[in-house]
């Protein structure tokens, strides 16, 4: 196939950037609104920039404690599958039973790893 | 809605690698339910009969005729079959090796072999993927697990040493080979390789040369950090020296094979489209430098592991050789699919470059069992306690072996003359083959330079075998512990090395239905 | 059940042509590996019964070959052209390797040649097995003996099965190789061990020349297919064009080195411009390549000669013969299986399996014959005066090796077989006996203080007089028939533009044969007859066991009965009988046959030899026989204490001292390629190559290496700043493509 030339590639993208544009002003204003109406309490550490539960200034070389890490990654993997079941559920219908085959061989592949993390302990905070 | 119609033998190429991530999985599972003190002794065998298993199936996948699965993301072909069992051949070994290796070391683990194994089955995945995300997925399937793999016993320093800068510099590799598969669907509005063609032709046409030229370079780069060619190479011998053994082993076969059929398959495609000046510049010149550099840099060495892994180096030099030879015809010529019986009649051009894919399959598996087999030697032979002090590689380590383990000494003198390229050993008709198809090609300057710098090599190749048979055994060696997993993997890379160097014939003929490709 | 009906079951399955080789191959890994664990009887029983086993298949071989019925001969497919070949089996086991589009395959044959020659091998080969299971009974070292044995063996099986040049050659070198571990056997003794290198370094030059020549070979088939036209295979048979596509498809198959490959090729090939009709002929020059410019003929002429060359390392011939009398050093069984009856052999096998390469160089041809004649009459001159009996017989089989290469030269390629034949029986049955001589005379190996044996070994004795007899050519041995076979052809077959060399190598050889009969007669005269030396080691030889005797018989018995093979009894051509081995060979020779016939180069004969030249052959040996008899019966023992007259101690001296060959090597080869060498050492090695070439490389690579190293930092972030300097270069030099 020859790619067509359009005369601006970007403008299927406007949409997205609408939203984009819509995202970041609507956050803004939450967080203004929010620090306007609010009662404020400062104290050094409430004041500090949030990073994970780790120190925020200091050394470069302290150790930080990773279970804040391990959390994260495991959530997005989940979220991920969360994000591959919802185009599955709305083709249900023309997908079949081969999709639904192939969405039961994706989760059982999830359900290892969930196994695994569990039996690991990586799922418990006091460890 | 226009559903994509698969059928049973979309799903054939992957078998092998659904077995090795079935048999990961299994591994995976097992493990957490084990205690400390649970024997682990299966896992090794688990894992090796899971590689042999998948290494006979890719064995019989080889027969298959060529063609596109999965609406073309994927190509079936002997090529990619023939890599699948080369990585599982590389799997195999490596298990073995590693059961006398973490035993020794207390590290037993599940995860270890699952690792490997999705390793393997990334590499597998590698070599069938004929679109652009479908190639850098893998390519990241495979990075992730040796990325882990490299820092597997992570109480030293160098295993985080080496793990961390595997990670780093092969996360810069990979965005620079995304940035250049970004720039080839820019250009040319596809992703699929066997479709590039002619819309890569329409974009020389229209003038967008430039992005075409640029993303060929940076995927050209990223590949080239992955088969460590100079001077995209700087991170191979801290790693290769860091890792556990195995994985080094792993690494430098199984990893570097995968690239290496990924990258001829990327731009056999690629350069179906454009001028093939620019990726024979640029394998030629990687190869020159590859083979000049890889081989001057091992001289130095005395660490033995650190060694082979400049050895490493130079041995992607010449398979950068005879990837060159691919591009010497006249420019914008397609490949054909080229059977073994297709030849008679072939144009020389043709021969000479179905000549050189046979050399490059032939090459890999021949490296595979000797590199496999030298890593297996230098993991008997090294000790824990040695290893902050930088002296468990040591050269002398080696002194008087042929005294004190005959059998041992014996398999590392067969590797090391099959890594010299020395009759009668595999490495010998490996060198045989890579080097004629590519003076075949025309590419006799830089084949000669091939053979000098391949005797410069012999040198420290050989200075191994004289410290082994000539060389008294130091005093206050310590007792040398046996590992019969280890050593079956010696036996069987040893007769594979010899034997075949002595009766190439049925793998020859084997390689001759490899070399068949799938184009469109 | 009849008993033709029994043999044709017994044949041989082609596919299990491997076994023959495999057997012997595996008997050296156990008597090598396993030898000092398995003990004395087991290495004895593993040795023994793998060639018995490999003779036994070979039998089956041979006799699935011979044509019991011609209706039920076997034939095997032609790979090269549409025929088949009638007499011969054989099996592709595939390729062994292949580089571009050459070609070597596994793959093995049996002829009628080749049936023949394995017969030999391991039916002598056994014989001898089994007389060294007594012979070296009280030596610590009999599992690496019979390793090397086996492993010999297979090596010479190799050798004769093999289907290409380059299998072929695998034999070659393995023999060599097995050769110069038994000759240095006793390796303890330097001089002994010096004889082993000697050998294999003479060796070594054949082997060279014999590389080159098959390279030489491999240019010459890949032009020939280039330039080859239709016109070319109208004399293979069948529709040319067909001819020519199935060659093609031959080559691809089976490789260039192919000797089913060279047959055509030879038979394709046209020997002058006049009939080629614009096809290939020997006069045409190489149109590309590295030959280019030279002619057919001439690069064909070139690469007989470098074989010639290669065989006469191997067969001892002139001026590489110096090597097999030194060989002596190695156990008397070996030098009887090895140096007399298979390995020293190979050469004439070379050039009879390529007989139809060898008829279409007449130069070629004469030059072999003469290096025959050579070598023969010197060797023959030389044994005159030797007073060691391992030495005489060797020079002997020099001489006879000689006369072998004279057939072979002037074409008489049957009788040179069957000679081969015969010949591998007396001589292993003299070398054998004067082993027995030795064993039962406490190692003596000077004639002159043996003497009057006959008495105490009594079956020693009458074995040897039967195999001096047939080599002197008495009738009705065996040596007679095949001798004057070979004498026959030589005076009869002609040479385009060497038509003198039919008389002058035919006189020569009567020469020859007289000779032979002097030394021979003086050999078992001085050592059986007569009264026992009052320098003797021991007063009584004692005769050897019948492991010993056994073969002696053995081989005794065949060196009369071989001479039936001789006998015209076979209808031949216009209704005249034709003698047995030259029918049994027809098939194999009959390319060369028909090229000879059809150029004119060369002109075979097929007459019988009369009476007359029987009666004249058997007076010169007679005359030979007597003369010895009465000088060492008569002449010396009545001048008992006296000096020997001048002329004779003259001639001795001469004779003795070998021609003073390994002198004149000495001094015309060995010390002024040393002198010259120690210049060429002291500048080229010392200055050029080990300071400058050398260590001037290593220490440019070793500074390179170290201060590469110094980019090695360890550091990542240097690394990616390396990387992305590459990249930067790609990037630059894609941007120049671009705007180019």
């Amino acid at each position: 196939m020859n790619p067509t030339l359009d005369p601006n590639p970007l403008a299927p993208y406007l949409p997205l950037a609408i939203a984009l544009l819509l995202a970041g002003v609507l956050s803004l204003i939450i967080v203004k609104l929010a620090a306007a109406l609010g009662p404020k309490r400062p104290s050094s550490i409430k004041s500090a920039p949030f990073e994970a539960g780790s120190e925020s200034s200091g050394p470069a070389r302290q150790r930080f404690a990773v279970k804040f890490y391990v959390v994260a990654l495991l959530f997005i993997v989940f979220d991920v599958e969360a994000v591959f079941l919802y185009p599955w559920a709305v083709n249900f219908q023309a997908l079949g039973w081969f999709g639904y085959v192939e969405m039961l061989v994706f989760a059982a592949t999830l359900v290892v790893g969930l196994i695994y993390i569990w039996k690991k302990g990586a799922l418990e905070w006091e460890h | 809605m226009n559903l994509p119609n698969l059928t049973s033998a979309d799903f054939l190429p992957l078998l092998p690698a659904i077995i090795l991530v079935v048999g990961a999985c299994i591994l995976l599972l097992s493990e957490v339910f084990l205690s400390a003190h649970s024997s682990r002794g299966y896992q090794a065998v688990l894992s090796t009969a899971t590689s042999v298993i998948a290494g006979a199936v890719s064995l019989t996948l080889l027969t298959e005729p060529a063609r596109a699965v999965f609406l073309g993301f994927g190509a079936m072909d002997p090529f990619s079959s023939f890599l699948t069992f080369t990585v599982c051949v590389s799997l195999a070994l490596a298990s073995l090796t590693a059961a006398g290796f973490l035993r020794k070391r207390g590290a037993e683990r599940g995860e270890f072999y699952a690792l490997m194994l999705f390793a393997g089955a990334g590499m597998s995945l590698l070599g069938l993927s004929n679109e652009l995300i479908t190639l850098f997925v893998n390519v990241e399937v495979l990075s992730i697990a040796t990325y882990a793999l490299t820092s597997y016993l992570r109480r030293g320093t160098r295993p985080s040493e080496a793990g961390f800068k595997y990670f780093i510099l092969g996360a810069f590799s990979s965005a620079v080979l995304l940035y250049g598969s970004a720039l080839l669907y820019g250009a040319t509005g596809t992703t699929l390789l066997s479709d590039m063609s002619g819309p890569l032709r329409a974009a020389m046409a229209n003038n967008n040369g430039a992005l075409v030229y640029a993303g060929a370079v940076l995927v050209a780069a990223g590949f080239s950090f992955k088969v460590a060619a100079v001077p995209f190479h700087m991170w191979t011998p801290d790693v290769y020296e860091g890792a556990p053994t195995p994985v080094t082993a792993l690494m430098s076969a199984g990893v570097k094979a995968a690239a290496f059929v990924a990258l001829v398959r990327v731009f056999i495609s690629v350069g179906s489209g454009i001028d093939a000046q620019l990726p024979f510049a640029i394998f030629s010149t990687l190869a020159l430098l590859t083979m000049v550099a890889g081989n001057l840099l091992a001289i130095p060495q005395r660490n033995v592991k650190r060694m082979l892994a400049y050895s490493s180096i130079a041995h992607a030099g010449y398979l950068l050789l005879g990837v060159a030879a691919l591009f010497v015809s006249a420019p914008g010529q397609e490949f054909k699919l080229l059977g073994p019986t297709a030849l008679i009649g072939a144009s020389p051009e043709d021969v000479a470059r179905v000549d050189a894919l046979r050399g490059i399959l032939y090459y890999l598996l021949a490296y595979t069992f000797t590199a496999v087999g030298a890593f297996g030697v230098v993991s008997l032979l090294e000790r824990r306690e040695d290893e902050e002090k930088g002296t468990a590689w040591d050269l002398e380590r080696f002194s008087g072996l042929a005294q004190r383990r005959p059998g041992w000494a014996f398999a590392m003198a067969a590797f090391m003359l099959s890594l010299a390229g020395i009759p009668p050993t595999i490495g010998f008709i490996g060198k045989l083959i890579l080097f004629r198809a590519a003076v075949d090609a025309g590419l006799v300057g830089l084949t000669i330079i091939a053979v000098l710098s391949s005797a410069a090599g012999a040198y420290y190749y050989l200075r191994v075998v004289v410290y082994m048979y000539m060389r008294p055994v130091p005093e206050g060696a310590h007792t040398l512990e046996r590992s019969w997993m280890t050593e079956l993997a010696l036996v069987v890379s040893t007769v594979a090395v010899v034997l075949l160097g002595i009766l190439p014939g049925p793998l020859t003929e084997w390689i001759a239905q490899a070399g068949t490709l799938f184009t469109r | 059940m009849d008993l033709k009906q029994f043999l044709l079951q017994l044949r041989l399955d082609p596919s299990a042509l491997w076994l023959i080789i495999a057997l012997p191959l595996l008997g050296a890994f156990l008597c090598g590996v396993f030898g000092r664990m398995l003990g004395r009887a087991n290495v004895y029983l593993v040795a023994c019964a793998a060639v018995a086993g490999s003779f036994l298949l070979s039998l089956s071989a041979f006799l699935s070959v011979s044509p019991l019925e011609a209706a039920q001969a076997v034939t095997m497919e032609n790979a090269f052209s549409s025929g088949t070949i009638r007499y011969a089996f054989g099996y592709d086991f595939g390729t062994w390797f292949s580089a571009g589009t050459f070609r070597v395959n596994f793959g093995l044959m049996v002829d009628h040649l080749s049936g023949t020659l394995l017969l030999v091998i391991t039916g002598v080969g056994f014989l001898i097995h089994l007389y060294s299971t007594s012979y070296m009974s009280h030596d610590d070292g009999y599992w690496r003996y019979f390793a090397y044995l086996n492993l010999f063996v297979a090596a010479m099986l190799t050798l004769v099965l093999a289907d290409n040049l380059v299998l072929l050659f695998v034999g070659w070198e393995g023999v060599g190789m097995a050769s110069y571990l038994l000759i240095g056997f006793w390796y303890s003794d330097t001089a002994k061990a010096w004889a082993g290198r000697k050998a294999f370094v003479t060796n070594r030059i054949g082997d060279f020349a014999f590389l080159i020549a098959t390279f030489l070979i491999v240019l010459l088939v890949s032009a020939f297919n280039t330039q080859a036209t239709a016109a070319n295979f109208s004399m293979v048979g069948g529709n040319p064009e067909a001819a020519q596509v199935r060659y093609r498809e031959g080559l691809q198959m089976k490789g260039p080195v192919a000797f089913q490959g060279l047959e055509t090729m030879a038979n394709a090939l046209h020997v002058t411009p006049e009939k080629a009709q614009g096809g290939v002929n020997l006069q045409t020059p190489i149109s590309e390549g590295p030959l280019e410019g030279r002619t057919f003929g001439g690069v064909l002429t070139v690469a007989l000669l470098l074989f010639l060359l290669g065989a006469a390392g191997k067969s001892a011939q002139f001026p590489l013969y110096v090597w097999l009398p030194d060989a002596m050093a190695g156990p008397t069984p070996v030098s009887a299986l090895i140096h007399a009856a298979t390995m020293v052999t190979a050469g004439v096998y070379l050039f009879s399996r390529m007989s139809y390469l060898l008829v279409l160089s007449p130069t070629a041809m004469v030059t072999v014959a003469i290096i025959g004649t050579i070598t023969s009459l010197l060797a023959a001159l030389i044994a005159f005066a030797q007073d060691d009996i391992k030495k005489v017989l060797a020079y002997s089989t020099v001489s006879q090796l000689g006369i072998m290469f004279m057939g072979v030269g002037m074409g008489i390629f049957w009788a040179a077989v069957l000679h081969l034949v015969t010949h591998a029986f007396f001589k292993a049955c003299l070398f054998l006996g004067a082993g027995s001589v030795m064993h039962g005379n406490a190692d003596e190996t000077d004639i002159k203080k043996l003497g009057g044996v006959r008495h105490e070994m009594k079956q020693t004795w009458f074995t040897f007089l039967v195999a001096t007899l047939a080599i002197t050519g008495i009738v009705p041995l065996s040596g007679f028939f095949s001798k004057d076979a070979i004498y026959h052809g030589i005076h009869h077959n002609h040479l385009h533009g060497y038509e003198w060399a039919s008389s002058v190598i035919y006189y020569m050889g009567l020469l020859i044969a007289a000779s032979t009969a002097f030394y021979m007669s003086r050999v078992y005269l001085l050592t059986f007859e007569g009264k026992r030396s009052p320098e003797a080691k021991i007063p009584h030889a004692h005769e050897s066991d019948w492991r010993m005797t056994t073969p002696l018989w053995v081989l005794a018995i065949l060196s009369v009965v071989a001479l039936f093979q001789a006998l015209p009894l076979m209808p031949g051509r216009g209704g005249v009988m034709q003698p047995v081995m030259e029918n049994f060979l027809g098939p194999v020779f009959s390319s060369a046959e028909r090229i000879a016939a059809r150029g004119g180069e060369v002109k075979l004969d097929h007459s019988v030899p009369s009476i007359i030249d029987y009666l004249k052959a058997w007076l010169v040996a007679l005359a030979g026989g007597a003369a010895a008899g009465f000088m060492y019966l008569k002449f010396f023992p009545s001048r008992a204490g006296q000096p020997a007259p001048a002329f004779a101690r003259s001639v001795r001296r001469f004779t003795q001292n070998k021609f003073y060959v390994d002198e004149a090597y000495e001094f015309l080869v060995i010390r002024p390629v040393k002198n010259v060498s120690a210049i060429l050492y002291k500048l080229v090695d010392t200055l050029l190559i080990d300071t400058v070439a050398v260590r001037g490389t290593a220490w440019v690579t070793a500074r390179l290496g170290s201060a590469l190293r110094y980019v090695q930092t360890g550091d990542a972030q240097a690394y990616a700043a390396v990387m992305a300097l590459a990249l930067l270069g790609g990037a630059v030099y894609a941007l120049i493509l671009v705007m180019k």
